[in-house]
């Protein structure tokens, strides 16, 4: 179905709930196909959720998420904390990105590549293992830029490193996913965070209604 | 969108498809062989209950078998307690292979462990040379029968070691990593408090509350394990049944029509006693270990830090007594192998000849070879089926439980649990009569013994994967799928290869306890042409030893069964030590 | 890599060893004819030399399943009754036949018609004479005790069985279980009959029984345990597990025959005689009904009773030969140191069918 209004991506929802509980109603948002936005509010709140319906990873039944037809199943997903498989090196989790069959060589042209993107060059014999929380986010981010999504989705991707870390590396995600021209949803409740990294920052209390309960911890209800 | 949905609603087809498979393939060969059992003795399920309490012969055995059992757990407990102490609390060099032989008795087939222990007691072997004659009963033992009144007091005292060495490593299994990966700061903190002054008050508010439930664990499976204990009863107690030993007796006799009825009787009241006991056992026992496993996953959650002390002597003196106990019956069983009696003297002499004739064989003894060739045969048929299946139903568990099914959650739990609810001989008894009724041609298929092992492995590997996939992080197997791989490479990067270690350790732990079961193959490998190495074994050291090389040549078969299970632990354990908390 | 490489030379060489290292014993010879399956129980008579004889002879090869003993041997039978695993039976005797034929688990053969047949000696056909089941081998079986510890502690020599409820034998007997031991329900038998006969009318067998009970007589599952592990009057002294607390056992009247002729004519086992207190034990060979193969089942019981084989009974299963005019052989004292029993039980096989289960259960309340 062709979104309303030009927009890239619309997400209408009338509620969520987990166990009988709402998490949120009457969720509203659209976007366009260049941007890049964050959205911010309280741990607990329903972003992560939020971002997983998106995704297809939770039910929709009674809800409407819509977006451009031609867009559907491209999209990434950067998880909180950074998905690496331990059984697999570096080039190796990168090629996952990957369903095209590629010779030996292209495989090692394509990894070389994705990792000079995230500033990572010959780091593809690297176990994943060793990798630092900032290395092990921009292979992941690598991988995900692989499957060359038009849409990505970030929940947090930068919570686990140090402050410092986290906003040198929201602006090198930045400006990768402005090169590449993949649209980006961004959720953190770190507004300097949501600043560097996005084009527009949407509040949660202005883009659905939260409810009473969503102090509680989300990671319970996702 | 992704096709997520559909591909859970195929998952939960198939896993509600395997559990009913397994819950069927578990419960048909029971549930036949008491309806042919109350069909042949004309009598129902409540009066033969009755029939049991009053008869001699069954409430005899009842007796043994919860005496036994107790006092197995409880001496169990008090060596195996010191022992896992001091190897949580202290830093010691080699740690692993400390933990390897401690844990080796587990594994060690029940039939090699009864040949260890009689070689242990054998009239002036080891224990004798020291005054302690368990079965000839001289001496001490003599004495304590004298006094006590109590008849074969050393046979007795015999089984309860073999017990506690059978165990002591369940023990540790619980309490050792609980004690290993303790934070210190647990510990540290409680001495400033008014609850943590002295040793005692430390242990009733620290140790006890932290140590209880995983102590509970281990002693309702040593109960367990104990109370349906066979092949050391049938060896080391041969004048006193427990409930096992009793049926096996019976069963090859029972469930047919007007002939011996009295043994069907006995079979059809003491399987019914015995499931009664050990259901009630397990539910206590999983609901026990529930609360072992939330405590532990605290505590490993809370701590990173590793003791740094040295043991104290007596640390050491007690690990050590450990490691010499663990070691020592299996020695004994490698060195009866080639030591030899003179046919016509007293004396020993050593000699390969009894190895010689058992890898040979003879029209009356099968080759070792050939009984091996079985015994791997059904252990990796039983590997190929138990370990799939177990997997599908901690998965199913798992997947329950985050869905917030509890109810359903412990329900499938128990159905995996079952099988050690079950007599190993009831079990073979089942599938004996069942097949003889339904499918009398497959009587004679040489897979049949592997049936009661699949039955009997698979609830070790749930106890093994459960905790493992509970843990497993859904991230993984989401991104595969988001990352636009195949449902079976999403599966495989994103559940398989991170459950490697567990796969490799139950699938180890599997093909051991295959090996080594001797209960159901006991009457159903007899029943049939075909042998295995525990079978072999028994069948040779109830064989007339006017020949010499007899008792060898059964020790050269335990041998053999010895160290195949041995390779197989050593496997697990490489994996193992990466593992926290599986509680196996 | 070099781990997963030991790995598979394990397995591959576990199954590669079982696989190669075969059992020389059971390439026995071209099987032309066919496999015979035979159900018996570890007869010493059945040596690899005597089947390989009969291969070589017949063309068929043979594969044995094995039964603890003649009880368990009835017990499979019945088990498999519509289905059966052999071909022929070897084991069991005059107080479980019956119980077969009850059953109809043998099937007539045709060696009541062979010429070999007229050459069985009337004793062994005393029990069953019909065509379901051929003798094989006798023996009568008895009360022996060690002549040493009548000797040395001056005790007397039994003359009633109440002897041996007395203070001297206390914790000194054994015997084997009538419910698992063909001996020891032969001997059972025999009580019965003995107490039948004497002239005390207010006690029985069971009340025998109970005071050998209460007199600490052990009591094991089968004959082995009793006799090597026990008694002392036995070869059981140089065997692995012996213990040696029992003078008086029960076994056959020619085992300090036996004895003697594997110690160089030496024996201090001797055997009670009692009239009644023994029991003429034959062992028979029958074809199952239903058995695939009766030809083969067939040849092998003419083997079985061919005077090269029969003959040789003595020696090689150390029972009586069923043929005419066999005796035990002088050589070592086998013959001198075998007893001969004065009156055998004579309670007839039908009486022994019905009331079986009765006495067993009467044993077992008595011995509690």
């Amino acid at each position: 179905m062709m979104p309303k209004d030009d927009s890239f991506l619309t997400v209408n929802i009338k509620h969520k709930q987990f166990d009988d509980k709402t998490v949120f109603s009457n969720l509203h948002l659209s976007m366009r196909d260049d941007e890049i936005i964050s959205i911010f509010g309280p741990s607990g709140c329903g972003k992560t959720t939020l971002l997983r319906m998106i995704a297809g990873l939770e039910q929709t039944e009674e809800n409407e998420v819509i977006m451009a037809a031609n867009y559907q199943n491209h999209v990434g997903f950067i998880f909180q904390k950074p998905v690496l498989y331990p059984h697999l090196d570096v080039a190796k989790n990168i090629l996952l990105g990957t369903t095209v069959k590629l010779t030996r060589q292209q495989q090692s042209a394509t990894v070389d590549e994705s990792l000079r993107l995230v500033g990572l060059p010959g780091f593809g014999k690297r176990k994943v293992t060793t990798l630092s929380g900032g290395e092990a986010q921009r292979v992941v981010l690598a991988r995900a830029l692989l499957a060359q999504p038009k849409l990505l989705l970030l929940d947090e991707p930068f919570s686990s490193l140090d402050l410092d870390s986290r906003r040198q590396l929201a602006t090198e995600v930045k400006a990768i996913l402005r090169d590449q021209n993949v649209a980006a949803i961004h959720v953190s409740h770190d507004i300097e965070e949501a600043q560097i990294i996005s084009d527009r920052i949407l509040h949660w209390g202005k883009i659905c209604e939260p409810s009473n309960a969503s102090n509680n911890n989300e990671q319970d209800q996702v | 969108m992704l096709n997520l949905s559909q591909h859970r609603n195929l998952t939960i087809v198939a896993q509600w498809a395997i559990i009913i498979g397994f819950c069927t393939l578990t419960i048909l060969p029971l549930i036949y062989a008491i309806f042919r059992l109350t069909s042949v003795t004309d009598m129902s399920i409540f009066s033969a209950l009755s029939d049991f309490f009053s008869d001699d012969d069954t409430l005899r055995a009842l007796e043994f078998t919860v005496i036994e059992a107790t006092i197995s757990t409880l001496f169990t407990l008090l060596f195996g307690l010191p022992i896992a102490w001091y190897l949580g609390r202290y830093k010691w060099r080699n740690i692993r292979f400390i933990r390897a032989i401690l844990s080796v008795p587990f594994v060690t087939p029940s039939i090699v462990v009864a040949m260890g222990f009689l070689m242990l007691i054998d009239p002036g072997g080891l224990l004798d040379s020291m005054g302690i004659d368990l079965r000839l009963e001289t001496g001490l033992i003599g004495d304590l029968a004298k006094v006590t009144g109590w008849s074969n007091p050393g046979h007795f005292i015999a089984l309860i070691a073999a017990h506690v060495w059978f165990n002591l490593s369940l023990v540790m299994r619980f309490i050792e990593p609980t004690l290993a990966t303790l934070d210190r700061t647990w510990e540290e903190q409680i001495r400033f408090l008014p609850a943590g002054k002295s040793p005692i008050r430390r242990f009733r508010n620290l140790w006890f509350p932290l140590l209880a439930p995983a102590a509970l664990c281990a002693a309702c499976l040593c109960f367990i394990f104990s109370f349906s204990s066979f092949a050391l009863i049938k060896w080391l107690t041969p004048n006193q049944d427990n409930l096992e030993t009793l049926m096996a007796k019976s069963g090859g006799s029972a469930g047919i029509y007007n002939y011996r009825i009295d043994t069907s009787e006995i079979v059809l009241s003491t399987s019914l006693v015995q499931l009664l006991i050990l259901s009630l056992a397990i539910i206590f026992t999983a609901r026990i270990q529930k609360k072992h496993s939330a405590i532990h996953s605290v505590v490993t959650e809370n701590s990173h830090k590793v003791t740094n002390r040295k043991p104290t002597k007596l640390a050491q003196i007690t690990i050590l007594s450990g490691i010499v106990f663990a070691i020592l019956p299996l020695m004994l069983v490698l060195i009866s192998s080639v030591r030899i009696r003179d046919s016509r003297s007293n004396e020993h002499y050593y000699s390969a000849k009894a190895w010689i004739e058992a890898w040979n064989g003879n029209y009356s003894a099968t080759a070792i070879p050939d009984a091996l060739y079985n015994s791997l045969t059904y252990c990796f048929i039983t590997l190929l089926i138990a370990l799939p299946i177990g997997y599908v139903i901690s998965s199913a568990i798992a997947r329950l439980e985050a869905e917030n099914k509890p109810n359903t959650a412990r329900v499938v739990e128990f159905i995996s649990m079952i099988p050690l609810a079950l007599s190993a001989v009831m079990i073979g008894l089942g599938i004996l009569i069942g097949v003889l009724k339904w499918a009398p041609d497959l009587f004679s298929w040489v897979v049949l013994p592997a049936v009661p092992h699949i039955i009997i492995t698979t609830p070790f590997v749930v106890r093994i994967m459960l905790p493992a996939i509970r843990s497993l992080e859904p991230e993984y197997y989401e991104q595969a799928i988001l990352l636009g791989l195949s449902p079976i490479r999403a599966w495989w990067h994103g559940r398989i290869a991170l459950l490697r270690a567990p796969i490799v350790v139950s699938g180890a732990l599997t093909m051991a306890f295959s090996l080594g079961e001797f209960g159901a193959s006991w009457i159903l490998i007899r029943s049939g042409s075909w042998s295995s190495l525990s079978v072999l074994v028994d069948q040779l050291m109830g064989r007339p030893k006017f020949d010499p090389l007899i008792q060898p040549m059964a020790m050269a078969a335990a041998s053999t069964l010895m160290i195949l299970t041995f390779i197989l632990f050593m496997i697990a354990e490489r994996f193992r030590h990466k593992e926290e908390g599986s509680g196996f | 890599m070099q781990f997963r490489a030991i790995l598979c030379s394990i397995f591959i060489m576990s199954f590669s060893l079982a696989g190669c290292i075969g059992n020389d014993s059971e390439s026995s010879g071209p099987c032309d004819e066919g496999t015979l399956d035979i159900l018996t129980y570890d007869i010493l008579a059945l040596s690899e030399e005597m089947v390989n004889q009969f291969t070589s002879e017949s063309g068929y090869c043979v594969n044995f399943i094995y039964e603890d003993d003649a009880g368990s041997i009835l017990d499979k039978m019945m088990l498999t009754k519509s289905n059966p695993v052999a071909d022929l039976m070897i084991g069991l005797d005059n107080t479980y036949l019956e119980t077969a034929l009850a059953n109809d688990l043998l099937e007539e053969t045709n060696y009541v018609n062979n010429p070999g047949y007229q050459n069985i000696t009337q004793s062994a056909l005393e029990p069953y004479s019909g065509s379901m089941a051929v003798p094989f081998d006798m023996g009568p079986v008895c009360l022996n005790y060690d002549e040493r510890f009548v000797d040395d502690e001056n005790v007397s020599t039994p003359t009633s069985l109440w002897n041996l409820t007395e203070d001297e034998w206390r914790g000194k007997l054994t015997f084997p279980s009538p419910v698992t031991s063909s001996p020891g329900r032969a001997f059972l038998v025999a009580t019965i009959d003995y107490f039948e006969h004497d002239d005390d009318t207010e006690t029985d067998a069971f009340d025998w029984w109970k005071a050998i009970k209460d007199n600490d007589a052990i009591f094991t599952s089968g004959w082995t345990e009793s006799y090597e592990t026990h008694y002392t009057g036995g070869y059981g002294e140089y065997t692995d597990g012996y213990i040696g607390d029992a003078h008086l056992t029960v076994s056959y009247c020619q085992s300090p025959g036996v004895e003697a002729f594997y110690a160089g004519n030496y024996t201090h086992s001797t055997s009670i005689v009692l009239p009644k207190t023994t029991f003429q034990q034959v062992e028979y060979t029958g074809i199952i009904n239903g058995a695939q193969d009766a030809d083969a089942a067939e040849a092998f019981i003419e083997y079985l009773l061919s005077n090269e084989v029969n003959s040789n009974m003595p020696v090689n299963n150390l029972m009586y030969s069923v043929l005419k005019d066999q005796t035990l052989p002088e050589t070592d004292g086998y013959n001198y140191h075998s007893d001969i029993p004065e009156e055998n039980t004579d309670i007839e096989i039908s009486r022994i069918n019905q009331e079986m289960s009765t006495w067993l259960q009467n044993w077992q309340t008595a011995t509690d």
